[in-house]
């Protein structure tokens, strides 16, 4: 009897842990889908944009239709295409992203975001100090990296893009 | 045939004929079923009750019988059915342990299809970063120099598909490791120059590691 319950105890516990494990790579799976999304956002509208800044801290109003300068690096992307205005905002913990266009605004937030090292090839260990999340190259190549910490892994992502004015 | 059930049983004679031991014995040694009990108690001197299949009329009680309790009809073939033999318990073990063994292999194996499958996709969308940007970004900002020879580029982006979490306790450790390497390089093929990446799965049971490649041909 002591036998069987043992066996039919591990069984059970094992069964349940390959459960876990198996839900656990399936929200990584779908975290990471969702980031894919994201990162296609990203480049269609970098790539589309016909005016783009990133900003440090929040944006304040246009004017003139303009956008207010802003800074080779930061948190904060902002692009404006003939669709309308794509805002996308790293908090420390999730990207938000704005779409505004034909007086609708919608929003999506994608959670599980870390900061990138400076050199992304390398995984986040908690050791690298403050990265903004979108960088200006000189030649006006946009860049935003961040890292994804899922349950079983951590994935970075990349997205370049090269604005139509500067391609 | 032994038999691992902890109840006693109280069986009518001849019910388990062959049964030795303890069971239907006081620690005395003597007998406790119904035969005996008369028996001892006939030679006591009292007069023996009048035995019914269900046990000892209650008229016996009168002159010095235990009454027992009425028994239903096949209770002790009931009782003995509720029990494992070791024969039993032996072939349920190993029918547990092969169910644990292939849940194990299947387990095993659709992870490591899963982690494939990932790691096709990670290599889809590197490889498609890096096409974008070798494709609209200034000359100077390209990570591959377009070169007339067919000589590969000299030097290859290197990187990894896959840093899986650690296990949790190692602080020293990193908290991330590194799998699966991946190389983009930029070869001149006979379509034109086109961005290889290649990239190296793991091994798994009998089969070994190999490589996988992806190839994007460039836009002149």
């Amino acid at each position: 009897m002591l036998g069987v319950f043992v066996v039919v105890s591990a069984a059970t516990g094992f069964l349940l842990t390959a459960m876990q494990r198996q839900v656990a790579v399936l929200q990584a799976t779908a975290l990471e889908a969702q980031h894919e999304a994201l990162a296609e956002i990203m480049n269609d509208s970098i790539k589309s944009a016909v005016d783009f800044q990133i900003y440090q801290d929040a944006p304040t109003g246009s004017s003139n239709g303009q956008l207010a300068p802003g800074n080779s690096s930061g948190d904060w992307l902002v692009c404006v295409n003939q669709n309308g205005t794509t805002r996308f905002h790293f908090d420390g913990a999730q990207i938000e992203c704005q779409q505004t266009g034909n007086g609708a605004v919608q929003t999506r937030v994608f959670t599980g975001v870390s900061r990138a090292s400076p050199n992304n090839d390398q995984p986040d260990n908690g050791q690298n100090s403050y990265h903004p999340i979108f960088n200006l190259s000189n030649l006006g190549i946009v860049q935003a990296q961040w890292n994804v910490n899922t349950r079983v892994d951590q994935v970075p992502f990349n997205v370049f893009g090269v604005p139509l004015q500067m391609q | 045939m032994i038999w691992i059930c902890p109840i006693r049983i109280d069986s009518p004679p001849g019910a388990l004929p062959r049964l030795r031991g303890s069971l239907g014995r006081n620690p005395s040694g003597a007998p406790r079923t119904c035969r005996a009990i008369a028996e001892r108690k006939r030679k006591r001197g009292s007069a023996p009750g009048v035995a019914t299949p269900h046990g000892l009329a209650s008229g016996a009680t009168l002159q010095g019988w235990l009454p027992l309790r009425p028994r239903k009809r096949g209770s002790a073939l009931v009782r003995s059915q509720a029990a494992f033999s070791l024969v039993e318990v032996l072939a349920s073990l190993f029918i547990l342990t092969l169910s644990a063994v292939g849940i194990t292999a299947a387990w095993r194996l659709a992870d490591y299809q899963e982690l494939l499958t990932r790691a096709d996709r990670r290599a889809e969308r590197i490889l498609r970063e890096y096409y974008e940007l070798q494709t609209f970004a200034p000359a100077d900002s390209r990570p591959f120099t377009v070169n007339a020879s067919a000589s590969p580029s000299p030097s290859p982006i290197t990187g990894y598909l896959y840093y899986p979490k650690l296990i949790a306790g190692q602080s020293s450790s990193p908290q991330f490791g590194k799998m699966i390497p991946f190389s983009i390089s930029m070869t001149n093929g006979t379509t034109g120059a086109q961005l290889v990446l290649t990239y190296t799965i793991p091994s798994y049971g009998t089969q070994a590691s190999r490589q996988v490649t992806k190839t994007v041909v460039l836009n002149p």
